[in-house]
């Protein structure tokens, strides 16, 4: 998002940058934490804090940014609390069948968010940022409270776990529509 | 190869973009409501009505969609919005990442656009029954 003139402390600008900013956050916290239910209470929660915290806000970076940056880690605490509760739910099933997904989550997420759930969830936020967002790495950086020259070889490990996931070829010759549709191999057959 | 995973990926994640750009927000600043949140039995109760708006503004949106596209079927829009990430994968720079900014805007335009339709459509008043 271009900078806007965003004066810390105004509510006007921050209905604007909320206006501007909702959804695209929502997005990238949807994508972390791979529930849209989640997803929406910690977007709310991240623009309750980021308000009460409006009049302290620097414009040395993008204000979307650092809405992605609170954003970010009220998703993660989300997820370690999640990850202490399934434990806990973990230990009082022992013996049990695992219950199924429901059909509904099954249903409405592709293929990429399902390989994204599996990504640390650091590494499922910077594909966001770069990939959907546009993020440079100065940008991810501050998003992510994390040095800059670090964010490039994040980047490249996200990218290499996601194609694992998604069992993405590597191989020349092959020509690729979508990792679970069609493989046109190097003599035209079908893989 | 990592170019065309590249395209793919940003292809993948602008239509997963689709459901959240046409969304309405939920409604007013709802952070200044923040302020009086002492008790997490209230903050559970916010939550619940919060739900509630949002599962209103979701069948809103896509009344909203409809009229947008001309059509009550939201297959309709998600082929609008399919359109949409297609022009802006093909208006992406070399070395450019992410259409969301694209998407995003053409959704906010489309949205425009069918609110000024709407209120337009209003101030010819109702028909007689």
């Amino acid at each position: 998002m271009a900078e806007q003139d965003f004066r810390p402390g105004s509510q006007d600008d921050f209905d604007r940058l909320y206006r501007s900013s909702y959804n695209r956050v929502l997005y990238t916290v949807y994508g972390i934490l791979g529930d849209q239910a989640a997803a929406e209470d910690c977007t709310h929660d991240a623009f309750v804090r980021a308000f009460k915290a409006w009049a302290s806000w620097k414009p040395d970076a993008p204000a979307e940014a650092w809405l992605h940056r609170i954003a970010i880690n009220v998703a993660y605490t989300y997820a370690r609390r999640r990850r202490l509760g399934e434990v806990g739910e973990l230990v009082r099933r022992l013996g049990r069948p695992a219950p199924a997904a429901e059909p509904a989550d099954v249903a409405e997420t592709s293929d990429l968010f399902r390989a994204l759930r599996r990504l640390p969830h650091e590494q499922a936020a910077v594909i966001i940022l770069r990939h959907h967002h546009g993020y440079t790495n100065r940008e991810i950086a501050f998003a992510l409270g994390a040095p800059e020259s670090t964010i490039a070889s994040r980047l490249a490990k996200a990218k290499k776990r996601l194609r694992d996931e998604l069992r993405w070829p590597d191989a020349p010759g092959q020509v690729v529509t979508r990792p679970d549709t069609v493989v046109v191999l190097e003599d035209g057959s079908q893989g | 190869m990592s170019d065309k995973f590249d395209g793919w990926l940003e292809g993948e994640l602008a239509e997963g973009y689709t459901r959240f750009a046409n969304r309405r927000l939920p409604a007013g600043a709802h952070y200044l409501s923040s302020e009086r949140l002492g008790s997490t039995t209230l903050a559970r109760k916010v939550a619940v009505v919060f739900a509630a708006i949002v599962l209103a503004l979701m069948a809103t949106t896509a009344i909203a969609a409809a009229a947008a596209t001309g059509s009550p079927n939201p297959v309709i829009w998600g082929r609008y919005m399919k359109t949409v990430v297609t022009t802006c994968k093909d208006q992406l720079h070399s070395g450019q990442h992410g259409i969301g900014n694209c998407v995003s805007a053409a959704a906010r335009q489309k949205g425009t656009q069918e609110r000024e339709e709407h209120s337009k459509g209003q101030g010819h008043g109702r028909p007689s029954p």
